[in-house]
């Protein structure tokens, strides 16, 4: 190493980085490896029952036809699209409306991340006493105001724009936080002296804020989109990816290929494998595009 | 001309707090609704006869104040270990240039896009050759390492001057004192904010446990929570009961630190 | 295994590496020549090189006496549970047989159902399978790790079991595990309503068809409160009772062949998928996941298809109405289906024989009879008696339900047994879930179904 390579970024970095190589990456290359296989959860090469069969790029070929997989793919992406944009302008509006300290704050905060505090199995059992369809608070409401009872979680597209917006709701608060953090940290002098030159609230926000929030924004986007992408336990109890297969996503067929489906491990190690570029790919174009946040 | 922003900025909270504030009561108050009232029609918010008899039967089911003590223990120690070590890596990636910079930081961040269902069973495996099943450390060190964390930390520092950092280099100060005496002190919102998430995510966290520990009298809240999750019916009761108490040390620990998320931290740092 | 001695932080110099600890009972000879340690002394561990000597061989030996006394024999225990109270059963079951074989201690753990099957194929990867686990399916991923009871308790261990269930626990000669208790689907119906409505209930020797049925919980619906006629469980398993009272069966030829390709399968779907939409059945539930439980419970439903394993949760859970089991209606058949949770011991165990023994001592004739008293189960002997439940609903509830199962056909008892049955749950689900929201025809569905049938008979056949 020469003389200007300073070693202590690496020293800081080093304990985050074996955790990582340890606990995670290792475990995930065995993943990889996983997937030139036939094989179930336990692979006894002693057993004949409980073999690997070694069937190479097999998975993967079979996933390019296989149709369930590419319109689960499909959809999951498309959920994506629509629900970071929602998330980051929730989360951004909820964050400049709660950043200043008023009495009370601290409740309201919580109330708007408490979907954070508890599992997400809750909050989809929670939303789920409110939009089910013979016995929901919603429905109950519609019909109370002598209107249709409207199948929120019955009807597949219906059912799509639900599990967005409880997503949305279930995870704005965690990104709300991050964006008042990121808000507080543009120092008041900028503001002030923007002000005296007469710049009024919109100009304030397009010509300072906006681009001092640059970094927490990139942050923002990049972890909205990897969580958006993988939507499971809500979704799990709000349909349990009905009506039908209609609100099946991602994470959803991996499981159920892996732990249902006898022999699945392989298969779902594929897609898994798949998946991983896919996501890398979006959050790689982002990250670029942006130049990591730096201003 | 402040009146009107302040007046729709206080309905604007007042509609925040009503969206998020219903399901929170639905699950809250159903903690005190005896069972045959849970699923009742009309539906109803507020229990006709409230009880106690969920929060009882919860404690029945488990040794929970045993599992609040071991969930608490790992929730702070992880949380210390994870912040420390977020911190650390954070202050490298955002103000330093070294060879494989982007790289590593890319590839730890790659690391949230793994599916942890297929390697299950490699994990487990890991954790036992490092002797970390059945101990709680198994759950404390593997989580502490956040990509969430250290993105946070960098964007954050990176928004710190880099002029601080060269006047204090020019001073004759060390990495370690600059790390200590500058970043950390400039950083205490977002140090704050990691406290609060990373409290919360060991609080949560299924998986690890579940891997980790096979000993009930180890068990985490939410392991226990899993067990009202029966064969054939879920005792939605205790279920309730018991996650609105395990929500508790959550809203102390996040009420405690908000307070932190100051404006303005960063001018006092000028100045010095 | 050989672990490192902990970290060391000055003061006496370190042990060397652990020696095996060797009996020594003349090693007492050494201790005259030093002031004898007192017991404080023992455990105080001060003091010098010799006294540190006596004090580890002291140890040594009382040690060794005590693990002589008891060379104790550990069984790991996995277990799931609904209740509390089935721990508590099975932790004085564990101290009962300890009372009569003092070598043999038990550890127990408990996980939840949804993540047995994970739990148990993560401990064989890892391991450390358990010697004894309740389960409620031995699934091809580790069929291979049971072992076979009839070794160690004779090929005759089944013999008091329900006929249909002994008959699942026999996989090719081998006994893989013994049964605990047997649950049988049926028909739960809000006593209270039809009373009011004035609809009387036949009883379960008279029976009545499916229309019958229809029309008087339609009528009952009319006349009370309720919102809807009947609930079903959204599983494959409920449906298949809907199946076989259309005459219909998954498997045929003795369990090797598919059956489902046939005209009743078909009724049955047709029917069904009708049902969810003339207004008998709320769509929601098979249709989405409104819960039919809930729904019967908070009195919304007059009718509920599902079993006997809730008889104690409405014994506990419902106050404001009355409530039976009963008889189940029949469109060309009278039928139930059979569902069993069992016991069963791992061959990896290193104490099989003990691990059998208390298979064999916790599904004894009165282990089961109080077994099935405390959980409010059907229990799988056959001679364990009348059980009194305690509870005049629950146990003429239980009673009926377990007439039902023994007047079932073949089918109700021997499809759920079969091992290629694992295959076949979730495409039979998707596709009855498929022909309800009318998005693909019976004849499909029944393709598919058949599909999914012959690939797992092909797999374990």
């Amino acid at each position: 190493m020469n003389r200007r390579t300073p070693l202590t970024p690496y020293l800081f970095i080093f304990p985050s980085a074996a955790i990582f190589l340890l606990f995670i990456v290792w475990p995930a290359l065995q993943g990889f490896y996983q997937s030139l296989f036939r094989r179930g959860v336990i692979v006894r090469n002693d057993i004949p029952a409980l073999a690997a069969e070694f069937v190479g790029l097999g998975n993967f070929r079979q996933l390019l036809h296989d149709e369930r997989f590419l319109a689960v793919l499909g959809r999951t992406i498309v959920y994506t699209s629509v629900t970071v944009p929602l998330v980051v302008l929730v989360a951004l509006g909820l964050a400049l409306l709660l950043r200043d300290t008023f009495p009370g704050v601290g409740i309201v905060r919580a109330i708007v991340y408490w979907p954070s505090m508890v599992s997400l199995i809750i909050v989809g059992i929670s939303w789920k006493w409110i939009l089910g369809f013979e016995s929901g608070v919603a429905n109950y409401l519609m019909t109370q105001l002598g209107l249709a009872k409207v199948p929120w979680l019955l009807d597949p597209t219906i059912a799509l724009a639900t599990v967005v917006l409880v997503s949305v709701w279930a995870t704005a608060g965690f990104f709300m936080v991050i964006f008042i953090a990121g808000l507080n940290a543009i120092p008041d002098v900028y503001y002030e002296s923007a002000t005296i030159d007469g710049c009024g609230s919109l100009q304030l926000f397009r010509h300072i804020t906006a681009p001092l929030l640059k970094p927490t924004t990139v942050l923002v986007v990049i972890l909205a989109t990897i969580n958006a992408f993988k939507v499971f336990e809500q979704v799990i109890v709000l349909t349990d990816g009905g009506p039908g297969r209609a609100t099946v996503f991602m994470v959803q067929n991996i499981y159920e290929e892996a732990f249902r489906h006898p022999f699945g491990v392989g298969y779902a190690s594929a897609q898994s494998v798949v998946f991983f570029f896919i996501m890398l790919l979006f959050a790689f174009v982002q990250f670029r595009m942006t130049r990591g946040g730096e201003a | 001309m402040r009146s009107p922003l302040r007046t729709v900025k206080a309905m604007g909270v007042l509609v925040a707090v009503a969206i998020f504030l219903v399901p929170v009561l639905w699950v809250v108050l159903s903690a005190f609704k005896p069972g045959s009232e849970l699923a009742t029609y009309p539906p109803r918010i507020l229990p006709v006869h409230w009880t106690l008899a969920n929060f009882s039967d919860g404690f029945r089911f488990g040794n929970f104040a045993r599992y609040f003590l071991n969930s608490g223990f790992v929730a702070v120690t992880s949380t210390v270990l994870s912040v420390v070590i977020s911190t650390m890596a954070g202050f490298a990636f955002a103000k330093f240039r070294f060879p494989g910079r982007d790289v590593i930081f890319f590839a730890m961040l790659a690391t949230l896009m793994i599916s942890l269902q297929v390697i299950l069973i490699p994990m487990f495996l890991t954790l036992k050759q490092l002797g970390l099943i059945n101990s709680l450390w198994g759950i404390i060190i593997p989580p502490a390492a956040t990509p969430t964390g250290i993105f946070l930390m960098r964007q954050y520092m990176m928004t710190i001057p880099d002029e601080l950092l060269e006047a204090a280099r020019i001073d004759g100060a060390t990495n370690l004192q600059i790390f200590a005496r500058i970043m950390i002190p400039l950083s205490v919102p977002v140090i704050s904010t990691l406290t609060i998430f990373s409290f919360v995510w060991r609080w949560n966290d299924f998986l690890w446990p579940f891997l980790v520990i096979n000993d009930d009298r180890l068990q985490t809240v939410q392991l226990a929570l899993a067990n009202f999750v029966g064969q054939y019916a879920v005792k939605w009761g205790s279920l309730l009961a018991m996650t609105t108490l395990s929500m508790l040390p959550m809203l102390v620990i996040f009420l405690i630190f908000q307070r932190y998320f100051l404006r303005g931290i960063s001018t006092t740092g000028l100045k010095a | 295994m050989y672990k490192p001695p902990p970290a060391w932080s000055g003061g006496r110099p370190p042990p060397g590496p652990r020696k095996e600890r060797t009996l020594e009972p003349n090693s007492r000879r050494a201790a005259p020549a030093v002031r004898r340690p007192s017991l404080r002394s023992l455990f105080e561990g001060a003091g010098d090189r010799k006294e540190d000597f006596m004090r580890k061989v002291l140890i040594a030996l009382v040690v060794f006496l005590l693990a002589a006394a008891a060379s104790a024999k550990e069984l790991s225990v996995l277990w799931f549970y609904d209740d509390p109270s089935e721990l508590a059963f099975v932790k004085q079951a564990f101290a009962e047989y300890t009372a009569q074989h003092p070598d043999v201690t038990f550890k127990l753990n408990t996980v939840s159902y949804d993540n047995l099957f994970t739990k148990v194929t993560q401990l064989i990867a890892g391991g450390t399978p358990p010697d004894i686990v309740k389960l409620t399916d031995v699934r091809p991923e580790f069929a291979p790790f049971v072992l076979d009871l009839s070794k160690y308790e004779g090929k005759d261990f089944l013999k008091p079991f329900i006929p249909g269930v002994a008959r699942g626990m026999e996989r090719g000669g081998k006994i893989i595990g013994a049964p605990l208790d047997v649950t049988a689907n049926g028909i739960i119906l809000n006593k209270s309503y039809f009373q009011k409505a004035g609809v009387s209930i036949p009883n379960e020797q008279t029976g009545w068809t499916w229309t019958e049925f229809e029309k008087a919980i339609r009528e009952v619906t009319t006349k009370t409160q309720a919102r809807f006629p009947l609930v079903w469980d959204v599983t494959p398993h409920r449906w298949l009772t809907f199946l076989y009272e259309n005459g219909g069966s998954i498997f045929k030829d003795n369990g090797t062949a598919n059956g489902f390709d046939t005209q009743a399968s078909i009724n049955a779907l047709t029917k069904f998928a009708a049902m969810n939409h003339d207004g008998l059945m709320p769509l929601s539930v098979w249709g989405g996941t409104d819960n039919p439980r809930d729904l019967f419970f908070s009195g919304q439903a007059v009718a509920w298809m599902s079993g006997s394993w809730q008889v104690k949760a409405m014994e506990d859970g419902i106050k404001n109405f009355d409530w039976t089991a009963g008889p189940n209606p029949s469109v060309t058949t009278r039928s139930s289906v059979l569902g069993y949770k069992f016991v069963s011991a791992f061959n990896t165990s290193k104490y099989p024989a003990d691990a059998a023994d208390f298979i064999r001592f916790f599904t004894s004739k009165e282990m089961q009879r109080k077994y099935a008293q405390q959980l409010t189960v059907i229990p799988a002997r056959t001679d364990v008696g009348t059980v009194d439940y305690g509870n005049p609903q629950a146990t003429e509830a239980l009673n009926n339900l377990a007439y039902e199962l023994k007047i079932s056909p073949l089918a109700a008892s021997s499809d759920v047994t079969n091992p290629a049955i694992a295959y076949v749950w979730d495409t039979l689900k998707e596709n009855i879930v498929a022909v309800t929201l009318k998005q693909e025809t019976p004849q499909q569905a029944v393709t598919k179904v058949s599909a999914a049938i012959d690939k797992g008979l092909a797999a374990t056949h």
